[in-house]
């Protein structure tokens, strides 16, 4: 164990369903105060890692730390932790304040003191004056506040939050992430959040694990997550991009690299895993690095203008290339004439591209 | 507003024809005798005697009494011992296992009342298999009567209302969404606690309707009590049965039966309020 204390951490915490392993032997910390995500797709383990961190899972081995104590062995109501669940399960026979009220019950806090204690809570998610209304009176939002008032409320070392906006339409997910790392910051309780959404992990979170097949394949910032991925799993699943397959034709000083993608084509990227000559490779391009050229000896690739896919900001071309399709995000510097089936060139810098070991599949 | 068809009708008729001719006129019909007059000598007039002889005579009064009583207390008993059943069928087991159990609460319920009691009996009785068993084992001496006592009627009531309280219990538990009991775990409760403040207010629907139909089950039944109580039984539908078959009185045993249904509606009615429930909720979902 370091000597910072962290409010959270695990040490090879492993858990095996029969010949399944779910979550496989990891090991993390969660620095006090900071907004954690575990970004992943379904299936990788998420839900049995945070249920585990709850106290609903048993670990098969390994340890859990809160603020530097074991919990494997405590009850998860006794566990200094609380949970936002997928679908808040805030009690529908009970009003707002009953509902904030129940863990101030169990822990004893005396009838004036959780009055006032819950409307303070209320007033900090902003919804005071609704102790009174029953949970089915609320819209999606305040319900999602009032699942947080209710954890908040008593003063937990670390919140978990199980996709809470999965359910909302997409306008009040967009608000509820703002909100969600406001309420985060004023608070100042750690958070660990998970997700199969990366949008909502790289808008919100201070540090954001991405998780595959039972393992963080990378805890890092979003920026670096995004600007810097470790491996091709987490470069494809972070962010939208566009991948080619190629094969290493050349290395150079500060890991950089020729890659050939067939046809005699070849372009030079970053190789930050330093991979040797000849080892396939993935190459990946964001949308937004490619620029639309009409000068052909500046650009790297020629293509032909497939399709508009019309979406305001964040609009995209699809140009069709030697190398397969290629998502180029609109609107560029310069206003470019477009119509379907015309030549366009497409050009890049080379720091913008880089080369991954390809994936097994 | 659109007119009903024809079909809405013919789909009508076979509930009101039975409503009409099944329970409504017969009831009607009972309520007419049981206001005559019995007399041989007189022509037919209309007189509250019978009922006044309900209240008059301690005997009918206190059966009642007794019939209601014991109906009540078989009616917790046989919650007390589902729910925890029906927890676990709804909440625990999982595939296979579940329908299982399930199946085998309702197996019992394929054979006939009469046959399941007489199950009973031989089990009871006193050269019977649990008076044997205690003898071969050596811990009683002689044989021993089980049966035709208070506690041999509650253990028949209760295993016959068993199935009609497990499936109200059973669905109301289903739809109740795990997470809420994880939630409470989570948020500092006790198995006390989830079970007072999340289960049973989510389940008290289920718990109403089961209540209600096993006491009427209860109230109403003949059998189980005749034959596993004996003939002293003083069960009340055995009152009505003297009134009509024995004595052939019927504007009393008519007079009875109205009582039963006015009395046990009442109870029903006080159950509700006192536990702040309401009949379309408990029977409307």
């Amino acid at each position: 164990m370091s000597d910072v204390v962290n409010d959270l951490s695990c040490n090879l915490l492993h858990k095996q369903f029969d010949d399944f392993v779910a979550v496989d032997k990891l090991s993390f910390e969660v620095e006090s105060g900071s907004f954690f995500s575990i970004l992943g797709p379904s299936g990788c383990g998420k839900t049995t890692l945070l249920r585990m961190l709850a106290g609903f899972e048993q670990a098969s081995s390994g340890d859990i730390f809160i603020k530097n104590a074991r919990v494997n062995d405590v009850a998860p109501n006794h566990r200094p932790l609380n949970m936002v669940f997928q679908h808040l399960a805030l009690f529908p026979n009970m009003s707002v304040a009953e509902n904030i009220a129940y863990g101030l019950k169990r822990r004893k806090v005396g009838r004036s003191e959780r009055e006032q204690k819950i409307k303070r809570v209320l007033q900090r998610v902003g919804l005071d004056g609704s102790e009174h209304k029953g949970i089915s009176q609320l819209s999606g939002g305040q319900k999602q506040r009032i699942a947080i008032a209710r954890c908040l409320v008593l003063e937990p070392s670390v919140l978990l939050l199980d996709e809470p906006l999965g359910a909302l339409d997409l306008k009040l997910r967009e608000h509820m992430k703002v909100e969600l790392k406001h309420l985060q910051q004023e608070f100042g309780t750690t958070f660990v959040y998970i997700t199969h959404d990366q949008s909502e992990a790289l808008v919100m979170s201070d540090k954001v694990a991405v998780m595959n097949h039972g393992r963080f394949e990378q805890v890092d910032t979003p920026q670096r997550l995004y600007a810097n991925p470790h491996s091709s799993f987490v470069a494809k699943f972070v962010g939208n991009t566009n991948v080619v397959r190629g094969r290493i034709g050349d290395v150079g000083a500060n890991s950089r690299a020729k890659v050939e993608l067939g046809d005699n084509l070849s372009v030079p990227a970053s190789n930050p895993q330093d991979l040797a000559v000849g080892s396939n490779v993935e190459l990946f391009l964001r949308p937004e690095a490619i620029e639309l050229t009409g000068d052909a000896t500046a650009s790297q690739i020629s293509g032909v203008f497939k399709e508009l896919l019309f979406d305001g900001a964040n609009s995209t071309v699809i140009v069709q290339t030697s190398v397969g399709d290629l998502q180029v995000r609109l609107p560029q510097q310069k206003p470019f004439e477009l119509a379907k089936g015309s030549v366009v060139y497409l050009s890049w810098s080379s720091e913008q591209c880089f080369c991954l070991a390809a994936e097994n599949n | 507003m659109r007119r009903l068809g024809i079909g809405f009708y013919l789909l009508l008729c076979p509930f009101a024809l039975w409503l009409l001719l099944l329970i409504i006129l017969p009831h009607l019909n009972m309520l007419e005798v049981s206001l005559n007059l019995r007399s041989y000598t007189t022509p037919k007039s209309y007189t509250f005697q019978n009922y006044l002889n309900f209240f008059e005579q301690p005997l009918y009064w206190n059966t009642f009494v007794r019939t209601a009583w014991m109906s009540i207390l078989a009616t917790l008993l046989t919650l007390l011992i589902a729910f925890p059943m029906a927890y676990y069928i709804a909440k625990l087991a999982k595939g296979r296992s579940k329908t299982l159990l399930l199946m085998a609460c309702i197996l019992p319920f394929w054979l006939s009342e009469l046959v399941r009691t007489y199950g009973w009996m031989i089990i009871l009785r006193e050269s019977g298999l649990l008076s044997g068993l205690l003898r071969y084992f050596g811990i009683i001496e002689n044989n021993i009567e089980f049966l035709y006592n208070d506690a041999s009627i509650m253990l028949g009531l209760v295993y016959t209302a068993m199935l009609f309280m497990i499936v109200p219990l059973v669905s109301a538990l289903e739809s109740l969404d795990d997470s809420h009991i994880e939630a409470g775990y989570d948020l500092g409760g006790s198995h006390w606690n989830v079970l007072r403040e999340i289960v049973i207010p989510h389940a008290m629907p289920g718990i109403v309707s089961g209540c209600i139909i096993v006491f009427m089950l209860s109230l109403g039944n003949y059998l189980t009590p005749n034959l596993i109580g004996g003939k002293d039984s003083l069960w009340f539908t055995e009152q009505i049965f003297t009134q009509f078959i024995t004595r052939f009185n019927w504007e009393q045993g008519s007079a009875f039966g109205i009582l039963l249904l006015l009395l046990s509606s009442l109870i029903v009615y006080l159950g509700l309020l006192l536990s702040g429930q309401t009949l379309s909720k408990t029977m409307g979902k």
